[in-house]
């Protein structure tokens, strides 16, 4: 849908990292080095970003 | 007692804690976790909302974003121990609008930057948390009520994620049996082995999380993960709200105010115990 604005496991916030993290991907960077350089340490964190889709993009025109 | 820092940032801090039992650390642990406060959104008044999400769903987003706050300037009370009874007050509520509308052609992100505080010093922690997306023709009004909460009632007031401690590790090598194998390297997840010229080392003892894998793989049984249990290795983030050290300062206090008031009530029962 939307990314989750805390990881579902550990608490931390993670959704101001997603915007910096689409333009890097979007810029052919490999997502484990974006994420380092974001300073999202742990896996459940690197979780939440590697693996959202952004739904809501696709489901705009219908609202 | 003592206390030696290996790294401190704005938001993360990790340190030895040394002549202390696993217990100890643990209560300051579970009060920084339950107890600790911190300020959230907690009621949302929704004016106007054609996004695409639900209320619901915006609201508990909103509850979420980590409020920036000064514990002592800012003097808020626990809404339920107010003089005004619950019902909120500028006293124990922190109030926050949002407007935000699209004309028939654009689109845009609504940012937690959108988020207008009516008390200096409170903003959310970052400028670039996506609310909710508005599509042409959209509009989202909201007003929201921002009090001080504890972690034990809901885990947005925690103010630290993370939290975790562990017996000082001391991870060695008996130079007489190793065979330079290399296994250990591959195995240990966090690094602790090096190679260094044509031996291996042991590089970052304090990466060591006693896990024991790297015994598994050492055939001559060279390794030994020992442990100190007289020693604790401390580490946890905060989520913005308070510094590292503001909340382990607090959780201090919390537990002392617990101790006093347990002395109180033991010296007053034990004095009605000794009139009749
Ligand atoms: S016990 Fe686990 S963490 Fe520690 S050195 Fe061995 S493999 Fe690494
Ligand atoms: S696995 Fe054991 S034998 Fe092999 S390099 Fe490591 S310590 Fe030495
Ligand atoms: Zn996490
Ligand atoms: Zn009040």
């Amino acid at each position: 849908m939307i990314i989750p604005i805390r990881c579902f496991t550990c608490g931390t916030l993670i959704a101001d990292k997603w915007d910096e993290f689409k333009i890097q991907i979007k810029e052919g960077e490999i997502p484990e080095k974006t994420l380092d350089k974001l300073n999202v340490k742990r896996w459940c964190c690197r979780r939440m970003l590697v693996s959202h889709i952004d739904l809501i993009e696709d489901f705009l025109p219908f609202t | 007692m003592d206390i030696e820092l290996i790294e401190l940032f704005p938001n993360s801090i990790k340190f030895i804690l040394s002549d202390v039992t696993l217990a100890f650390a643990n209560a300051i642990r579970r009060t920084a976790l339950a107890e600790v406060p911190s300020l959230t959104i907690e009621d949302v008044y929704v004016l106007k909302n054609t996004s695409p999400l639900f209320d619901e769903f915006i609201a508990h987003r909103l509850g979420l974003i980590p409020l920036k706050f000064d514990i002592d300037a800012l003097e808020l009370n626990f809404r339920d121990e107010c003089d005004c009874g619950g019902i909120g007050c500028n006293l124990c509520t922190v109030t926050l609008t949002l407007s935000k509308e699209t004309d028939a052609q654009t689109s845009i992100v609504v940012y937690s930057s959108d988020l207008i505080s009516t008390q200096a010093g409170v903003e959310p922690i970052s400028s670039v948390i996506p609310i909710v997306k508005l599509g042409p023709n959209q509009a989202l009004e909201l007003e929201c009520m921002a009090q001080l909460g504890k972690g034990k009632e809901h885990a947005k007031w925690q103010p630290v994620s993370a939290m975790g401690y562990q017996a000082f590790p001391i991870p060695t090598i008996d130079k007489e049996k190793c065979t330079n194998c290399l296994a250990c390297i591959d195995a240990c997840y966090r690094g602790v082995y090096q190679k260094t010229g044509d031996k291996v080392q042991i590089a970052n003892p304090l990466n060591c999380t006693l896990c024991d894998y790297c015994l598994e793989v050492c055939e001559p049984n060279a390794i030994t993960i020992g442990k100190d249990s007289t020693k604790v290795l401390f580490s946890f983030e905060t989520n913005g709200g308070l510094d590292p050290s503001t909340t382990l300062t607090k959780s201090g206090e919390l537990i002392l105010a617990k101790i006093d008031e347990f002395k109180k009530t033991l010296e007053s029962t034990l004095a009605e115990e000794k009139e009749s």
